[in-house]
Parts: structure tokens; sequence; C-alpha cells
């Protein structure tokens, strides 16, 4: 390996450890932490992204979708019981509603099956076509009384009160099932497609959270979201975020060691041969769509896993807080600044893109105080009431910014992927 | 009676709207994606800052649209189109054009126009703040009813003056779009481009100059539709996301590259959504003296609950991906 | 010389596909490419016009040097090429397609495009035509009609032949004498090689990116070893 690369990793790393210690000292340890500990679940959303986009060439523009979804079961198994739900009407008419779709969901996939009995062609499209649309009408009218009915009698369904990790891995794995789908759909055709459903599903997500009161509480939001390890309630700020770092920043380390041996492993090298268009796809035949699914389905289970480690640190649940910019396009922006395709350079992005973000907060009110300031001195300009958030908005452009900058001129990332042909 | 006159209201004026403004956007989009190869991304937002470009125009020259009878908003349209197409082609130079001299793959330019998009989201947020705005804050906004000559019907068909001109500009921009396309030399090569980029470059057609010209188009379509859906309804910074998934439904259900399947593309979606919304159980409430007593119709009918909306095109769009990837015209072979 | 391509070395970014080779037509000359599949056929025609890179040798035209012009501007010094595969524009019709190989004129040339009906009659009954929905013969012509409406001095025509029934083929060759008579070089990589070499002032037999002979259509037909390897026989 190239001793100039060396250098430069140690060096950007040191920079990072600079930008933290001068940050302890500014903000103090809690605030450092916190900022770590976010950084550390994002770090396994870079992961997650980076194997898909750097391995493999695949554009998931619905990071949003599957963080929502981790965070989301992760709240279903961890929080808290609500006893007040499992006594209730609500919680039998619930259960007489699943059984409803359990019984549909049989006759539709019967009525896929008729070709059996000799109708067939546009005949059987339309019969399942009709089908379909009449499950779905159903599905919906039958859910709303359901749902109202938990709604007024106990606010929402609240969780199985499981452990937190196995609400992490559930997440994931809910997360990873999503993505097969898209996957199935999309995977055969060109990158653009995956691209946008993935947006799509993402938007549908969140619509869905946030409208499903009796599961999500909605725009009230659920918290206290329970932890892994002891929470601030019990040990204090420094200790409890100490130690949700620790767990966090294993996990990384694991998953970066996993991922590392698959890139050297025949199975990685594969995926970039496909990615860089080595083996055509004639030569492949079918196998290639099979291995970018499973790549796809592998970093969406990473993302919704890294989500639901984020969604519970914030310890608040609220489907209004997913955003495209917060939980897609910043992890982008780690990626691409990073290095796609190389692991350390996706870590090192989350921990110096998240680092950049926070700070950017205070930054840009600074700045935009100060242009307040001297537009009223100098010009007798009135600045509009909501300066301060449009301030804050404002770093949308930066993202956007550092996106296409960082295209154009270091389109490899600053701690680019190691091209030498490992053999 | 009444309740065929709300269908009218409720389906087919805002079914035909949402398609014109759809259709608008999904010309844009299958042009660039036939052309430059990528899914644009930022187009819903370019449609956003046209709106507000117009906007800045109409309050710089309040009272413009009373002069001649139309909606100031309306009445500068051809300078914000002048404008937005002038920045499509700026944003191309700056960020576009230098990723295709290196001759990257063509999925970098949509990693660059998420950079764009978020761009210009922070540039609306920045200069205009968040909050909706209205361009009827001076004017009147006329509403035209249409009194139905039946005894029944106590209930007006009603549409209002800017979905007239909507519908209007729509139908003029289609026709001045197919009148380019097929009869001038720069529209032929665009679609000879579109259809064969390598052959185009083998011909010796000026692919840049084709590029200025498909940003030109797709800009001042973009102007068109943002300022019209503004006009019609209020005009706010976050239409973006909510726009560009049926857009890009849209655009793939017409097939990538084809303006006119675009156009079709767009009215389905449009009605799609427009239906699956639709409270049936309003239609179904006049036959309820008919039906025996035990069956009550419930008072909410519709396929999808209106905060569900933006599943219809995305249904739509998977559909079309599995069964027909290249669209109802047979779009781009992908 | 009309054309001239001299040792000539490219590929597409790895080991080199052509490894030194030589081409050269005159006016009116028909030079015939044949060679077994991959052999770098394909390749010589897009080096000749410019479309890849080369890592060494030169393309003269008419005596210039062009070596480094890219493909864009070859057309307008008169080089007009039609690719292997994918050379029509197929969503536009047959009168497009041929507007479209104009691009570059900015005279009246519609009297070119009566030429071009003249030389395949097919072609005028289905101006208005779709080209996607042509037979694979009819196409061939629109695109080779298509590369002389700009009236080049340098045609290079890569497998105009292939897939066409024997009708066809027939058909096509003899246009393509047609075009030669008419003072234009045409450079053409070819299949049907027995039935090309009969008609080539020249002939290049290439084998792995190099030169293997280089004659007269005549002499390699009567050529024993070539008609061994390469003519089956
Ligand atoms: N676009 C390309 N990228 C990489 N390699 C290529 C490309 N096109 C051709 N090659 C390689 O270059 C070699 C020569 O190809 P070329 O198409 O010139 O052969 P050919 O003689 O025309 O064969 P054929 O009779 O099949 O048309 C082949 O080994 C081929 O695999
Ligand atoms: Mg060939």
């Amino acid at each position: 390996m190239n001793i100039d690369q060396y250098r430069r990793e140690i060096l950007l790393f040191s920079l990072v450890g600079l930008a933290i210690v001068a940050i302890v000292a500014f903000f103090g340890q809690a605030y450092t932490l916190r900022m770590l500990a976010e950084a550390a679940c994002y770090a396994i959303l870079a992961l997650g992204l980076t194997l898909q986009w750097g391995y493999a060439g695949l554009f998931n523009a619905g990071g949003m979708g599957f963080v929502a979804i981790g965070g989301f079961i992760t709240m279903v198994v961890a929080f808290p019981v609500n006893d007040a739900f499992w006594g209730s009407e609500g919680a039998k008419a619930l259960g007489f509603f699943l059984i409803e779709v359990a019984v549909i969901v049989l006759a539709v996939v019967g009525l896929t099956q008729i070709h059996r009995i000799g109708i067939r062609g546009k005949l059987k499209a339309v019969c399942v076509m009709v089908g379909l649309a009449a499950a779905f009408l159903f599905f919906n009218n039958e859910l709303a009384p359901v749902a109202k009915l938990i709604e007024t009698e106990s606010g929402f369904i609240g969780g199985l009160g499981l452990p937190v990790l196995l609400g992490w891995i559930l997440g994931g794995l809910a997360a990873a099932f999503v993505a097969y789908w898209i996957g199935k759909a999309c995977l055969g055709l060109r990158a653009d497609y995956l691209a946008i459903a993935t947006l799509g599903i993402a938007e549908i997500i969140k619509a869905i959270l946030k409208n499903a009161d009796w599961l999500t509480r909605g725009t009230l939001t659920v918290s206290p979201l329970p932890w892994p390890v002891p929470t601030p309630n019990d040990i204090g700020f420094v200790a409890a975020r100490s130690a949700y770092l620790a767990l966090t920043a294993i996990m990384v380390a694991v998953i970066f060691v996993l991922l590392q041996r698959a890139y050297r492993a025949p199975w990685g090298r594969m995926m970039r041969a496909i990615r860089d268009n080595e083996v055509s796809a004639a030569a492949m035949g079918k196998d290639i769509n099979l291995r970018r699914l499973q790549i796809f389905v592998l970093g969406s289970g990473l993302i919704g896993f890294g989500g639901a480690a984020l969604i519970s640190f914030a310890r608040i649940f609220d489907p209004s807080g997913f955003t495209p910019l917060k939980h897609t396009f910043l992890v982008w922006v780690m990626v691409l600044v990073g290095g796609a395709g190389n692991n350390l350079g996706a870590i090192f992005g989350a921990v110096a893109v998240y680092i950049i973000w926070l700070m950017g907060e205070p930054v840009a009110l600074l700045l935009f105080e100060s242009v307040r300031e001297l537009g009223s001195l100098w010009f007798d300009w009135e600045a509009p009431a909501d300066l301060m958030t449009r301030a804050l908005q404002a770093r949308v452009f930066f993202v956007g910014l550092t996106i296409t900058l960082a295209l154009r001129f270091v389109p490899r990332g600053l701690i680019p992927e190691r091209l030498n042909k490992i053999s | 009676m009444n309740e065929l006159i709300f269908f009218v209201n409720k389906v087919l004026i805002s079914g035909t709207i949402i398609g014109c403004i759809y259709a608008l956007g999904a010309i844009g989009v299958t042009l660039v994606f036939g052309i430059l190869r990528f899914a644009n991304f930022s187009h819903a937002d370019m449609m956003t800052v046209g709106a507000y470009i117009a906007f800045i125009f109409a309050s710089l020259m309040p009272g413009a649209g009373a002069l001649i009878g139309l909606p100031t908003g309306f009445v500068v349209l051809p300078l914000a189109i002048i404008c937005l197409a002038a920045f499509a082609i700026v944003v191309d130079r700056l960020f576009y054009r230098p990723l295709r001299e290196r001759k990257v793959r063509p999925v970098m330019l949509l990693v660059a126009s998420l950079g764009v998009t978020l761009m210009l989201h922070g540039l609306v947020r920045l200069f205009a703040g968040t909050s909706p705005r209205s361009f009827f804050q001076d004017e009147k906004k006329d509403v035209f009813r249409f009194d139905v000559p039946f005894e029944l019907a106590s209930r007006d068909i009603v549409i209002s003056e800017p979905q007239v001109l909507l519908i209007i500009t729509s139908i003029v921009c289609i026709f001045a779009l197919h009148w380019f396309l097929t009869h001038t030399k720069l529209g032929k090569a665009m679609r000879a481009m579109s259809d064969n980029a390598d052959l185009a470059l083998v011909s010796g057609i000026n692919t840049e100059k084709i590029v200025r010209a498909t940003w030109i188009i797709a800009g001042s379509l973009a102007a068109v539709a943002g300022t019209l859906l503004s006009l019609d309804v209020v005009l706010k910074p976050d239409l973006s996301f909510n726009l560009l998934l049926p857009i890009f439904a849209a655009a793939i259900v017409g097939g990538i590259g084809r303006p006119y399947g675009a156009i079709a593309g767009g009215l389905l979606v449009g009605f799609s959504e427009t239906l699956a919304i639709f409270n049936w159980s309003i239609l179904l409430r006049p036959s309820a003296e008919f039906l025996p007593e035990w069956i009550d119709i419930p008072a909410r009918m519709a396929f999808v609950p209106t905060e569900y909306k933006i599943i219809v095109p995305f249904v739509i769009l998977i559909a079309v991906l599995i069964w027909r990837p290249t669209g109802i015209f047979k779009g781009q072979v992908l | 010389m009309l054309i001239k391509a001299s040792n000539i070395v490219a590929g597409y970014g790895g080991e080199p596909v052509l490894n030194g080779i030589d081409l050269s037509i005159d006016s009116g000359q028909i030079g015939v490419i044949v060679g077994p599949n991959g052999a770098g056929k394909s390749t010589a025609l897009k080096s000749v016009f410019g479309l890849i890179q080369l890592t060494q040798g030169t393309v003269s035209l008419a005596g210039d040097d062009v070596t480094h012009v890219p493909p864009d501007q070859r057309v307008s010094l008169g080089i007009s090429y039609v690719p292997q595969e994918m050379n029509i524009f197929p969503s536009l019709t047959v009168r497009e397609n041929l507007e479209m190989g104009a691009f570059i004129r900015n005279d009246d040339f519609s009297s070119v495009i009566d030429n071009m009906y003249d030389l395949f009659p097919p072609l005028k009954q289905k101006a208005t035509a779709v080209a996607g929905q042509l037979s694979g013969g009819q196409r061939q012509m629109v695109a080779i009609a298509r590369a002389l409406m700009i009236g080049p001095r340098l045609l290079l025509l890569d497998e105009p032949t292939v897939g066409l029934s024997p009708a066809f083929v027939y058909e096509i060759i003899e246009r393509i004498k047609a075009i030669a008579a008419r003072g234009v070089g045409v450079l053409i990589v070819e299949q049907n090689a027995r039935r090309a070499l009969e008609i080539a002032d020249i002939g290049f037999v290439l084998a792995a990116g190099k030169n293997l002979y280089t004659d007269s259509g005549e002499n390699l037909l009567n050529d024993p070893e070539v008609a061994k390897s390469f003519l089956g026989g």
C-alpha cells in the first residue's frame, strides 16, 4: 500500500481528533459524547450506504425510510407494554381485524392461482386486479374504525417491553425485508429507477408512520424510548452517553471488520467487477441481479439497524422528525466526502461530516446574526423576523453544495477506495 | 344530480388540473432523461424556483395584470420562463457539464442533481422563508360558475380563472412543443439524440447545443408548471419531493424520452390520484333509498385516505417497472 | 491517398486491440477489411473515424494529418461512418433520419434526399414510415443513405450486409459499387468476405490486431492460404 495514502489518512483522522478535543473544551463532555454517539450511529448508516453505492453502484435515495422502519420497530419492540390497550375492546377489534386481513390475503393469493381452474390471460389479470382493489378498499374501511377505537380508548397500542437490542436487530430485519421487495422490482433496471423507487417508499413510510396514530401516536410522539444501557436518569449524562457510545462504537468496529473481509473475499471482488462493468451481464446471466439484491438488502438492513440505534439515542420517536435531509442526504454527503467504496472513508466521513453539520448550527446563527447587525447598521436593512430559522434552513444549501463540489473536485472522496488490485 | 356535479368538480376538474401539472413536469424530466441519461431530481425544485421568480416579478409590477384583465402572476409568466431557462443553463454549466466532460457514468449526474435540488431548497428557504404566499394578495381570484340546467342540480360546476389558464396554457405548450420537435431541425435532432446518442455524435450533431436546448425547454416548462400551480393553490417552498414522485411516475409510465407519453402519463397519474382519494360514498348515497335497510353506506369510502395520496403514483410506478419498464409508449431500452 | 492510417495501435483501455495496422485507399476505391471474429475490424474502422484514442500511429485524410481531430469534426471534413449496430434513429421517420445525416449542412439538401431515393428506391415509399419498423435490409439502406447525406469523400461501413437475405446482400453490394463509382472512397468491414472481395480494389486481412495480408481483392481471392483460413476453403 502506498505511504502517501497512509499519511493522508493519519492526517485526516488527527484533524478529526483535534476537532473533538476543541469541542470538549468549548461545549463540554456531555455534549461531545452526544455528538460522538450520534456520529457512531451515522457511521453505521454510512457503512450501509457505502456498501450499496460504493461496492455495487446501487442508488438508494430512501435512507430516511429505512431509518424510520428501524426506529419504529425498536419503538414497538422495546417500549413498555400499554396495559390500557391490551385489556381494551380495541385489542379485540384489532385481533379480529388481523384475522380478517389474513383471510383476505389468503383469498388474494388464491385468486392469483385461478389459472389452475382455467381462467387465464387477460381475464385472470382483470380478476386479480378487481380482487386486489376490493381487498384494498375493504382493508381501508375496516381499519379506520379499529384505529379510531384504539386511539380513543388507549391512545396507541404501546410496545412489547422486550430488550432494546432485539428491537434494533428486528428493525434491521424489517428494513431488509422492505428492501427485498423494492429490490426485486427495480434492480434489473438502471440505477435511476431504484433511486426513484426508494425515494418514494421513504416518503410513503413516513406518511404512514405520521398518520397511523394508533401505532405511533403520530404527531404526539412516543417517549422516552428505552436504552440498551443505563439511561442518564439512572447514572447521569456523561456515564450513560459514554456507555451508549461504547456500545455503538463496538458495533461499528464489528461491522467494519466484517465488511472489510467481505470486500477482500471473492464475493467483494465480484461485486466490484459488476459495478465497474468488467463482467458483462451476459457472462454472469441472472446472477448479477441476485448479487445486487443481496447487497441492497444487506445495506438497507444495516441502515435500518443504525437508524434504530440513532432513534433510540434520541429517546423520542417522532415521525415528523424523519427528514430526507438528515436521514438520507446527510448520509450521502458522508459517503461521498469520505470516499465511496472505502469503509474507513465511510466512518471518517460520518464523524467528520456530523461534526461539521452540528457545528454548522452555531456558526450559521452567528453568521446571520452579524449579517443582520451589519445590514441594519450600514444599509438600514430590516431583516425578516424569521431570519434565524432561515439560517438553519440554509444548511440544506451547504449539504447540496458539498455534494456537487465533492463530485467535481474529489470524485473519489477524501479517503479513496484503494484500487490496487488484490490478487 | 348534485352528487354528479360534485364528482365533476372534485375529479374531472381537479384531475385535469393536477394531470396538466404532472404532464408539464414529466415532459421536462423525460426530455432530460432521454438526452442526458439521468433522472433529474432537481426538476420539482426548479418548478418551485420558477414560481418564486414569477412571484418576484409579480410583486415588482403590481397591477400589471389589471391592465389586461388577467392575474398578474400569469402576465409575468414569460419573464419567469426566460429567467428559469437561463437559470437551468447556468446550473448545467456549473454542475453538470464539468461531470459530462469527464465522461462520468450518467448516474453521477443524478447524484449531482440531488445536490442541486438541496441547494435550491436552501436558497428558496433562505430568501423567501418557509411561510406560504399567495399571488392573490391584492387581486381577486376570478371564479367561474356554470349553472347546470337540470332541476335537481342546485350546485354549480366551479372552475377558477387560474385553472382555466392552466389548462389553456398546457395545451398551448404541448402543441408548441410538438411543432418544435417535428418541424424544426433542432427539435428533430433532440429526438434523434434521445433515440441514439452515439449515432447523433457520429452524424456530426452538436450535442452540447442539443443539451442546451433541452435545458431551455425543461426550464421553461418547469416555470410554467410551477407558476400556474402556485396560482391555483398557494406558493410554498416544500413542494419538491411530493411533486417529484408523481412526475417521475408519469415520465416512466409514458416511456423515457417520449414527450407524448409523458403527457398521457401525467394525466393518468393525476386522474388516478383524484379517483383514489375521491369519496365514492357520495356517489352511492342517492341510491340509499332503494337499498334495503341493513346496508348502510359508510360516510367515507375512498381507495386511499388523502394523507396517503403519495401511495398512488408509487403503486403506478412499481407496477409499470414490473410489467413494462419501457412504459406504455415504448420508451428507450434500458 | 484519400485516407492513410499508418501503424495504428489502439484499444479500449486494457491491452491494445490493434497492434500496428496500416490501411489506405484512394478516392473511388473500395477497400474491404476481412478477418475472424474479434480480430479488431470494427476497432480499426473506429480508429479511422476517431472514435477511440490512438496510443500510436497517424491518420491522414488527403494528405492532412487528422489524428487528433474529434469525430464530429471529421464529419465536416467529409468522413461518414455507419456503425455495425444501432445505426439508425429508430423512432424518427426515414426522411428525418436522412435529414439528421445532413445536420451539418446549412444549404437546401432536398435534391440530395431525392438522390438517396433514387439510389435506394424502397426508401421513397417508406419516407414517412418510422425507421424502427422497417425490415433489416431497408434499415441498412437508411443507415447508408444517412451517412451519404453530407456527400462524403470517405464512407466507412461496418458489416453493412450482416443478417440480410442474399437478395438484399446483392442489392447493398451493388449500391456500394455505385457509390464508389461516384468517386467516394469506401472502406468496408465484411463478413461475406468472398462476395466483398469480389468488388474490392484492395483487401486487408486482419488477424489478432495485425495486417496479415494486403493485396488486391482478386489476388486475395486467388490466394490459397487466404482462401483456406479466411474464406471457408
Ligand atoms: N467497447 C469495447 N470495450 C472493450 N473492449 C472491446 C470493445 N469493443 C470491442 N472490444 C474488444 O476488442 C476486440 C476486437 O473487437 P472488434 O469489435 O474490433 O472485433 P471485430 O473484428 O469487429 O469482430 P466482429 O466480427 O465480431 O465484429 C475484441 O476482443 C473485443 O472484445
Ligand atoms: Mg465488428
